[in-house]
């Protein structure tokens, strides 16, 4: 009949891809870009948004080129041995980068919500929600955020624009000043930490054979893109307009911050940002679950033995509850480290920007010239129950 | 090692059950049947075997039936009556050859060939069954049968506008009652047995070319998947047949209303009755279903859409209002306006209890008001939900016991629950509301967030035969959005030209204007 084949539609893509991008970058980037680009900000999201644009485009040559599966395209090229290791790497950046971001909502989580000490308990319950989650698979995940959208974006368009009243646009001058070294340094440096906030879109290489339709990916990718870039942009416009750049770089989530200031008309409701959180909550957790999941199914599909293995991988049949446990505990893991130890945390973010950044762009970008992918069969076409259901309907009426 | 030894006893047992019975030829000496028949029924008190002579020749001939079930032998406008009538002055020989060849058109007649066929799909179904001396059928005569209830108005999903018809409890009733609305050659009834030993009738009701024939195999699959002793009810088919067993969320939509029915069969559904219970299963369900009701069809957009949208916000309201209520009292009371706060405060003031046991004492009176109203008998049921609103609410109030606000919250919340049509709906917030209060109460709105984000996890995951419970909020695209049109809006009726995805996808349209060439048409 329909559903339960782990296929997610274009719509699902775009949705689960916008809350994957939106909710790092708008909770982290503006504080940070007030610091780094000043009033230049908003070309330093443009810019980072122009470089995902470009990694998003190799990807997409990528993705055209692996057909069914990005390991064998990798295989072609680099050879079995190192297309294995590859895949290690993405596995491990996949769980680290859900540590970070599971440490990072429960931290708000506790200074919004809760109570410091609270820290391990919003953690755990974060991760046993992560771990639901991956365990009711991929069109579960997708399922939530197409119903979760709208909710969450109509508050968040409502209270955006609550605040444009209060914003000084001379706070947003200058916008484009001298550009001396020192603000060169800062523009790429803001540019590259917002491109840094876009890297979920790799996430894409390991969707191929989850997707209903390759040829609409594309472009729910970089409608996605598009949306949270100018997302972001019109946030750190509102956020300059009102903090300025000096309140705003002290600031840890300036967002959550203007959300508590936001007048509603008649007063009925006094603050709003203990509400308005759970947009954060929801974006931030969708990147969690996504980390978990492809972390998850990136590493057993690299430790799969056999051709029948790796179909289980991709089905994530055997073990599939095992493996989430423990990748979920890892996680636990990572994350109460990153809490206990800053210098830990500081540590992967320097090896992240340094080693897995680049990782991440050149193992796609050598792939092109190295590996050659399958040639497409234009008579096939991922099939999904639904498509199947009906032409086996269409045959029977026949 | 032991657990499996119990089990596989038990289907053995179960196999011996099954293939025991011994069948018996109906013979031509009318004294071997009846021996026959007084083995089959020993010690039962309720089995009537009433001898009689037929025609001229005095042919010897035995009525068997539980006793209640048929009506008077004499009595003219029984059938059986009236076949004993026919066949009084014709000689042995007519006898045999009209119940031969003409016994259909007589009486109805259906003849076995074996006593216990005669018995299974005679006798107890309420019908008599006549052995005839030389004569090596046993004739099945239908009688008024078992007692039941008829048409009734329906207990629950009352409308204002539409039939007040409800099921009754009898299978054949209610399929009658569809095939009254939907007078079709393409509805098709498809009878199945099910119960080890109560042999229950099971009606599968759909709409030949609307439905995936492979939805109907999957159906007769689960149906066949099992064995039970006896079917009393289709709540025993629902639990056995559903996905996930342990999801609070029906899988099947109940309704006792032959027009809901109708309308499921005419979207390409399957509606499943079973003999002896007043309540139809739909299925394949989905969450939007469970919030409709028949007269949102009957009603204008405007009606329908404004009425949708309530029981929408009812929905949510049964479930996370009195876990709201905890959040923002307990831990975030910064949300709350400093008047509101104050005058919360001094609510609360004298209240020896923490707010959640507040709450929960006065949610778990509520479900214990609710359930003593169910039990109790029709007038006293309205007294006692009366009595514990008001008298008890007030008196706890008075006494301190809880806080007037919580009394508030939790009436609202029972009245919002009160406002989903489908009761099974409704029970499953009212479980998952307690579960929603648990995780409030510890940690506030994050604990509020973390339950409803698992609970939207579990309907995204759930399915009803094959069918995403959340459709049509995803996987809109596959029907071309057309479904969204009866979703929380419900579009004009000229605009609602599409059948839902459950129809087969080239017999899709159930509305067009205007030519002559589709009027009289059936689609």
């Amino acid at each position: 009949m329909f559903s339960n084949n782990d296929m997610i539609s274009s719509r699902q893509i775009k949705r689960l891809l916008i809350f994957d991008l939106f909710g790092i970058s708008s909770l982290l980037l503006p504080a940070q870009l007030a610091g780094t680009g000043g009033g230049m900000g908003i070309w330093c999201i443009l810019a980072g948004t122009g470089l995902a644009l470009f990694y998003l485009w190799m990807l997409q040559i990528c993705l055209g080129r692996a057909a069914q599966d990005y390991l064998e395209y990798l295989s072609q090229g680099f050879g079995t041995f190192l297309a294995k290791l590859f895949y290690v790497c993405y596995g491990l950046i996949c769980i680290t980068a859900g540590a970070y971001t599971a440490k990072l909502l429960s931290e708000l989580m506790c200074e919004s919500l809760l109570d410091s000490r609270e820290f391990p308990v919003a953690l755990l319950i974060v991760l046993l929600l992560a771990l639901y989650g991956g365990i009711a698979g991929l069109e579960a995940r997708a399922r939530v955020y197409e119903i979760l959208f709208w909710v969450l974006v109509i508050p968040l368009l409502i209270m955006l624009a609550l605040c444009v009243r209060q914003v000084q646009a001379i706070q947003w001058f200058p916008i484009a000043g001298h550009m001396d070294e020192e603000a060169a340094t800062g523009f790429w440096s803001g540019a590259w930490r917002c491109f840094m906030t876009f890297l979920p879109l790799t996430f894409l290489l390991f969707l191929v054979p989850n997707v209903k339709d390759k040829k609409k990916t594309g472009y729910a990718a970089v409608c996605a893109l598009t949306v949270s870039g100018l997302a972001l942009c019109i946030i750190y416009l509102i956020l300059l307009g009102i903090f300025g750049s000096r309140a705003l770089m002290q600031e840890q989530y300036p967002i959550i911050t203007l959300m508590g200031m936001v007048k509603i008309p008649g007063e009925f409701i006094k603050r709003l940002d203990a509400l308005m959180v759970g947009v954060w909550f929801f974006t931030l957790y969708a990147m969690i679950g996504s980390s978990l999941y492809y972390g998850v199914s990136i590493l057993r599909r690299a430790f799969a033995k056999s051709a029948a293995d790796k179909n289980a991988a991709q089905k994530n049949e055997p073990y599939k509850k095992s493996c989430y446990f423990a990748a979920a505990a890892a996680v636990y893991g990572i994350a109460y480290g990153f809490y206990l130890l800053p210098e830990t945390e500081h540590l992967a973010g320097r090896l992240f920007a340094y080693i897995g950044v680049p990782f991440l762009m050149l193992v796609p970008m050598l792939s092109l010239f190295l590996c050659r992918g399958k040639a497409h069969n234009k008579g096939s076409r991922v099939r999904t129950n639904e498509t199947d259901h009906d032409e086996r309907k269409g045959v029977d009426e026949c | 090692m032991e657990k499996y030894s119990v089990r596989q006893a038990q289907v053995n047992q179960m196999d011996k059950l099954t293939t025991q019975e011994q069948v018996h030829a109906v013979s031509m000496q009318i004294e071997e049947n009846k021996q026959c028949l007084q083995d089959l029924f020993a010690d039962s008190a309720d089995i009537k075997m009433r001898e009689m002579v037929l025609g001229r020749d005095q042919v010897r001939c035995l009525a068997a039936y539980i006793e209640i079930t048929a009506g008077s032998l004499a009595f003219e406008n029984s059938l059986i009556g009236r076949l004993l009538n026919d066949l009084s002055d014709l000689p042995a020989e007519q006898i045999y050859e009209t119940l031969a060849l003409n016994g259909q058109g007589l009486c109805d007649v259906t003849p076995f060939d074996n006593i216990e066929d005669a018995v299974q799909f005679g006798m107890l179904t309420g019908d008599v069954i006549l052995f005839i001396d030389g004569f090596a059928s046993a004739l099945k005569i239908p009688d008024k049968g078992y007692p039941n209830m008829g048409v009734t108005k329906p207990d629950s999903e009352k409308v204002i506008r539409g039939s007040q018809e409800g099921f009754a409890d009898s299978v054949k009733v209610n399929t009658a009652l569809i095939r009254k609305r939907i007078r079709s050659t393409k509805v098709r009834v498809k009878e199945v047995k099910a119960g080890l030993y109560s042999h229950t009738n099971i009606d599968l009701v759909y709409m030949e070319g609307l439905i995936y024939p492979d939805m109907l195999e999957e159906i007769e699959r689960r149906l066949d998947s099992y064995t039970i002793d006896g079917i009393l009810d289709s709540g025993i088919i629902e639990q056995l047949s559903e996905d996930n067993w342990y999801s609070p969320f029906p899988q099947f939509q109940t309704t006792q209303r032959p027009d809901r029915a109708a309308i499921a069969v005419l979207e390409g559904r399957v509606v499943l009755l079973c003999d002896n219970s007043p309540t139809a299963l739909i299925l394949p369900a989905d969450f939007n279903s469970l919030l409709k009701t028949s007269d949102d069809y009957y009603n204008r957009f405007e009606i329908a859409t404004l009425e949708r949208l309530i029981r929408y916000a009812a929905a949510v309201m049964a479930l996370a209002l009195p876990a709201l209520y905890l959040a923002v009292t307990n831990f975030h009371t910064q949300i709350l306006p400093t008047s509101l706060l104050l005058s919360f405060a001094a609510a609360r003031q004298g209240v020896p209890f923490p707010a959640v046991v507040e709450v929960l004492l006065m949610e778990l009176s509520f479900e214990l008001l609710r359930e003593a109203g169910v039990r109790l008998p029709g007038a006293m049921g309205n007294t006692i939900g009366i009595v514990g609103g008001l008298i008890i609410g007030q008196a706890a109030v008075e006494a301190n016991l809880v806080s007037p606000i919580v009394v508030i919250v939790v009436a609202f919340t029972a009245l919002s629950s009160f406002a989903i049509p489908n009761e099974e709906l409704a029970t499953s917030f009212r479980i998952l509301k307690f579960y929603m209060i648990a995780l409030s109460a510890w940690l506030g709105l994050f604990g509020f967030l973390a339950a409803s984000l698992s609970i939207l996890i579990h309907l995204a995951g759930l399915k009803s035969f094959g069918i995403p419970y959340l459709m049509p909020y995803i996987g809109a695209e596959l029907n071309g959005y057309e479904d969204e049109r009866d979703s929380f809006v419900r579009y004009p009726m000229s605009m609602m030209r599409r059948r839902p995805i459950y129809a087969r996808r080239n017999e899709r349209i159930r509305l067009t204007f205007g030519t002559k060439k589709n009027k009289g048409k059936e689609r």
